[in-house]
């Protein structure tokens, strides 16, 4: 681009826009998405999560919180319990582990809530047990009322609504 | 980059080398980058939760001798959307009822059930979490406060 001096008459002058924000800001949105798409993957285990009718439940509040995935598998010996990417059996030992696991981190931060988000395939014999682990784990944390656990479901209607938009 | 010496002007001096990055190539890629995150990027799209408090069902409790006992009402859930609610009533048997059974026996609708009184949701053997879940979310809809799961399979009873 280029125009005629007002000052200096019949030098041209290089106009230009200055890229270097658009570029800061672009870098900025990267490198959000990067870590954002990091910290989903680890915590949002793709499964089938319960789809309950007209669901009762409400959106998770901004507490700080781990998430226990429970993800199913056609081989019962192959199903594990993950948490920040450390797996767990459901066995005695495994379960016990991550009983310890939750307990050391509820210890670490006292308003710490536990989302547990399990396949909606696995059998509740299945998920009980760690139900009683995450109760267990608060054993030693003075919680009065017990471990706050979100069970996590989807709402199909928001679904929709997105997918529409 | 670009490094190229301009010709002599009429004045016979060189004029100064220009020395340019070019930038295009690197916004193109950013762009790229920024476009894949955000169509690759998926939130946590409709996920909701239920508030579920989990007492420690091996510890001791103090209890108040005062207190009266107040008798919770357990939910069966046999599969395939079956139910069985035992008590002094002729209970649903579909968990599409449930809802308004229990909203029908609420203290306050009528009934004589206290809003508190503890909905035990309680999968039988081969029940899957997703129906159990289902039965749960109909006790909470009919607005009982104190929702849990039993289960009385492994004798992990309250």
């Amino acid at each position: 681009m280029s125009a005629v001096s007002k000052l200096d008459v019949g030098r041209p002058v290089r106009t230009g826009a200055n890229l270097t924000p658009m570029i800061d800001m672009t870098f900025l949105l990267v490198v959000f998405f990067v870590l954002v798409s990091r910290i989903t993957a680890v915590e949002q285990v793709p499964m089938e999560l319960p789809v309950p009718r007209d669901p009762a439940a409400g959106a998770a509040d901004e507490a700080p919180r781990i998430v226990v995935n429970l993800v199913h598998d056609d081989r019962a010996d192959r199903r594990r319990a993950t948490l920040e990417q450390r797996d767990f059996d459901l066995d005695v030992a495994g379960i016990a582990a991550l009983e310890t696991e939750v307990r050391r981190r509820l210890l670490e931060t006292p308003d710490l809530q536990v989302n547990l988000r399990a396949d909606r395939r696995l059998p509740y014999t299945t998920v009980s047990p760690v139900l009683d682990a995450l109760g267990r784990s608060g054993r030693g944390t003075d919680r009065v009322d017990g471990v706050r656990v979100n069970l996590v479901v989807i709402d199909e209607s928001v679904v929709g609504r997105d997918e529409d938009a | 980059m670009s490094h190229r010496r301009r010709p002599s002007t009429a004045t016979g001096r060189p004029q100064k080398a220009r020395v340019e990055l070019n930038l295009t190539p690197m916004i193109d890629v950013v762009f790229q980058l920024l476009i894949y995150f955000l169509l690759g990027t998926s939130f946590a799209v409709g996920e909701q939760t239920f508030r579920l408090d989990v007492p420690d069902r091996g510890e001791s409790i103090e209890i108040d001798p005062f207190e009266l006992d107040v008798t919770p009402v357990v939910v069966q859930v046999a599969g395939s959307g079956r139910i069985r609610v035992d008590g002094p009533w002729d209970g649903p048997v579909h968990v599409d009822a449930l809802t308004a059974f229990l909203e029908a026996r609420r203290l306050d609708r009528g009934g004589l059930l206290p809003a508190n009184t503890p909905i035990h949701v309680d999968p039988l053997p081969g029940v899957d979490w997703g129906e159990a879940v289902e039965a749960f979310n109909a006790a909470v809809r009919a607005g009982f406060d104190s929702v849990g799961f039993i289960d009385t399979s492994s004798g992990n009873a309250p």
